[in-house]
């Protein structure tokens, strides 16, 4: 049940209301976790048992962290066992096969012999995200940043609540427990804001990526046709739609808690305007990077120990963050390159940009035409489906050179060109914030308006959102 | 009144949002060349460049696409002394009442036609699921220029009142999707990222595909399930002759108006039925009817399996509304002489047709 689709309207006006005639902050969460579990369902009701066990994983780790004090060893063993059984999962179902074969064929490196073991798993949609989550709960819970719950309920709700549950953004325990602690009054809540806010992410969605996703697949299922010129548009064609196929499904999901009575933080700031790596992790995928640096890089001592230390634990830390996307060497590239990318930025900073005049608007703009370039590289490794796929279209897009004659339809490049305007123009003006400022009445005609326009530009045919992959 | 103005956001909302996409999906499907659809399109532009070439045409459902081989038919003529018959099959399958009336228009209006006979068949009622209904052709004739067409065929298909009501429900949903504008601009602002390039063997065949040549999902399930159910052969033929309350006379008089249009262009105009197993309670009544509402005109009625017996054994059936290519060829040869006696009858100041 994808948000773009009718039968989701359905569900969620079902929901909406239901909620909203509820007095009882207990019994709204009971519809709301007995909901969830539905949407989660409709994908294959055999995933429930999945994030059933995590979250009872989940519940006992609080519970533990409620009975022992701080420095106990039980709490602290809970914690361990408790995040070893959710990444056991995760690696169960996510990359045993990726394991499993990489050490067969180094074992064949090595001159020995070992059979290909593989399970035939379907991957648990969302299984990433709820589990990161759940690694949220637990980890708060012990370091005291909340209270364990002692109400099995509202560790499934939490977990499990649909607006996040497939494809994020990944909530903090910390910034979502709270909230459930009381009822949610719908006086408080943005109505415009949500709503506008569900709009604009529909709209990037469904009428820019999906529109712009099949020249991508034609790219990059056969880029040895095609010219130099559609190989690059079709690199920047995959940057806007993973861009707008993932900020697009947050803005719907944030739109679709807010509307609910439930707030999330941001997961995107415009970040192709970034002025370097650095700054592009603050503006892209937002609620991971936060969570890779509050759980993984500051745990492994992030800039506290030296310089060697510190680049040995960005660069695990942008490793395993590709590898949290799927189980390839492909993603761990990816990880590999923007890591690569945030030791050299920091070296040069600390060379070069301390010695050195700044170049003002000139060096901004230099820096964020180098950064979208190298994001972008590193985007041909995560959307390829094999490394010398991804070699192919790399050498293409670093010399510009290609044998191939094929075209994309001459539009690609003016709409590169408009969309990347577009982008700059929705960075200084909120498009979505100047909807909501609008009289009730006259809102409810322009989103009226707005929505009968996005619907025009829906492509139609079946297309599921990238990040449910992860 | 102050609990109803609640929810005036609500309704500005949904009239707004009707409005504005009614007003659009019109705009955007005047802008919106006709979209390529397989056989119908390649037919049609095939037609439109060699409609000289050919005085006999045929226009039906798959029953004439996988049936009528103008080879068969054009030999066939002349060993019953027509030796000058040059006929297109423009079988298109799927063909319904809407689409019928929209395609005979562009057809006799192409230049540089020498046409003296078109032979058509019954098209189909409107389609029976919602996905048959959205897809591309089908939401193209669900346009507001065509809703009478369509009315005009389920109002006169012999069908139950529950049957109607539920296609008509079905036809609702088409033309309320294609006015919901939903797609329009998409297809129009974002042309396909590469041409496709269809295989229309058949244009090399005068439009026939002898059934099978090319497999689909739905060939290949028709086919299975007519191999899997020998009784259904056995239940199906028993429905021939079997009493039916269905009145027939309203499509009689539908296929007879659209026939006569075609007469009055000066172009002989001949009623088919096809054979087809699931339809013997049905079709042979109405070519019945259309002979005797309209007796001057010719009718090819063949699913008769007390008239054609040769037609009706199983081996010859590919599933339970297709014949295979040797029953087809058969079914042409047949055609061919009914024709040619047709036409020396019409030629001779007789239209006593084969009936």
């Amino acid at each position: 049940m994808l948000f773009v689709e009718l039968r989701f309207f359905l569900f969620f006006a079902a929901v909406f209301g239901l909620v909203w005639m509820l007095r009882g902050n207990e019994s709204r969460k009971r519809v709301l976790t007995a909901a969830s579990y539905f949407f989660y369902g409709v994908w294959d009701w055999r995933f429930l048992g999945l994030i059933l066990l995590i979250t009872v994983i989940s519940w006992l780790v609080g519970a533990a962290a409620g009975r022992y004090p701080p420095e106990a060893r039980e709490r602290k063993w809970a914690l361990g066992l408790g995040i070893a059984g959710a990444l056991g999962i995760l690696g169960v179902f996510k990359y045993f096969n990726f394991f499993a074969d990489t050490f067969a064929d180094f074992a064949g490196l090595m001159g020995l012999s070992a059979g290909h073991v593989t399970l035939n798993l379907i991957l648990p949609v969302g299984i990433s995200f709820y589990t990161f989550q759940a690694i949220s709960y637990m980890v708060d819970v012990h370091r005291n940043a909340i209270a364990a719950k002692r109400s099995f309920l509202d560790v499934a709700f939490y977990i499990a609540f649909f607006p996040q549950l497939v494809a994020g953004p990944i909530v903090r325990a910390a910034d979502f427990i709270p909230q459930m602690d009381t009822a949610r009054r719908w006086a408080d809540v943005s109505v415009r804001a949500s709503v506008a806010l569900f709009l604009v992410g529909f709209f990037k969605k469904a009428c820019i990526s999906d529109n712009i996703a099949p020249y991508v697949d034609v790219i990059f299922s056969d880029p040895g046709a095609y010219s130099a010129a559609s190989v690059v548009a079709g690199v920047l064609l995959y940057g806007i739609q993973i861009y707008c196929d993932f900020s697009g499904y947050s803005d719907m999901a944030i739109g679709c808690a807010g509307l609910l009575g439930y707030k999330f933080m941001a997961n995107f700031d415009s970040p192709y305007l970034s002025a370097n790596i650095q700054d592009f992790w603050r503006r892209w995928h937002i609620s991971l990077s936060s969570w890779l640096r509050d759980y993984l890089y500051i745990p492994l001592g992030g800039n506290r120990h030296g310089e060697m230390r510190r680049d040995v634990n960005l660069m695990t830390t942008m490793v395993l963050g590709g590898l949290w996307h799927g189980a390839s060497f492909n993603f761990v590239i990816w990880g590999f390159l923007h890591g690569l990318a945030l030791m050299v930025e920091r070296t040069w900073n600390k060379l070069v940009c301390t010695r050195v005049p700044a170049m003002g608007w000139m060096g901004a703009v230099l820096g964020t035409a180098l950064t979208v370039y190298w994001v972008h590289l590193a985007w041909i490794f995560f959307r390829a489906r094999t490394l010398p796929e991804s070699l192919e279209i790399a050498q293409v897009y670093l010399t510009l050179q290609s044998n191939g004659i094929g075209t994309l339809p001459a539009i690609v490049w003016p709409l590169i060109i408009g969309l990347g305007a577009l982008h700059v123009m929705a960075n200084r003006v909120k498009l979505g914030e100047r909807l909501a400022a609008l009289p009730p009445n006259t809102f409810a005609m322009a989103t009226g308006a707005l929505a009968a326009l996005a619907l025009a530009f829906v492509p139609l045919g079946y297309r599921p959102f990238i990040y449910f992959q992860f | 009144m102050a609990s109803l103005s609640r929810f005036l956001p609500a309704a500005l909302f949904a009239g707004t949002f009707t409005i504005c996409a009614a007003l659009l999906s019109q705009g955007l499907r005047a802008a919106t060349p006709m979209p390529h659809m397989t056989v119908l399109s390649d037919k049609l532009a095939f037609w439109r460049e060699n409609a000289a070439n050919y005085d006999t045409l045929f226009i039906g459902t798959s029953r004439t696409f996988y049936h009528i081989d103008p080879v068969t038919v054009a030999a066939s003529a002349a060993a019953e002394g027509c030796p000058d018959v040059r006929a297109f099959n423009f079988g298109v399958y799927g063909l319904n009442g809407a689409e019928l009336d929209w395609l005979v228009d562009e057809v006799l209006s192409a230049p540089g036609g020498d046409l003296r006979t078109v032979v058509l068949e019954d098209p189909l009622p409107q389609a029976h699921t919602m996905a048959d209904t959205t897809n591309t052709r089908s939401r193209w004739f669900h346009a507001p220029a065509y809703w009478r067409g369509a009315l005009g065929n389920i109002a006169s298909y012999p069908e139950s009142l529950p049957k109607r009501i539920f296609r008509t429900g079905i036809f609702v949903y088409g033309a309320g999707f294609d006015l919901s504008g939903a797609g329009l601009g998409a297809a129009l602002a974002f042309p396909p990222a590469y041409t496709w390039t269809s295989t229309a063997d058949y244009l090399d065949m005068d439009g026939y595909e002898p059934l099978g040549t090319i497999q689909t999902d739905n060939i290949r399930a028709r086919r299975a399930e007519f191999l899997a159910n020998p009784d259904g052969f056995t239940a199906a033929m028993a429905r021939y002759g079997a009493p039916s309350d269905e009145a027939v006379t309203a499509r009689a008089d539908y296929l007879v108006e659209r026939l006569r249009a075609i007469e009055a262009r000066g172009i002989e105009a001949t009623f088919y039925v096809s054979p087809e197993l699931i339809e013997l309670d049905r079709t042979p009544r109405i070519g019945a009817a259309v002979a005797e509402i309209a007796p001057d005109m010719s009718v090819l009625n063949y699913n008769q399996p007390d008239l054609y017996p040769d037609l009706f054994k199983r081996d010859q059936w590919h599933d339970f509304s297709h014949l295979l290519p040797a029953g087809a060829e058969r079914l042409s040869a047949r055609v061919g002489a009914d024709l040619c006696r047709s036409l020396k009858r019409t030629d001779g100041g007789m239209t006593d047709a084969v009936r």
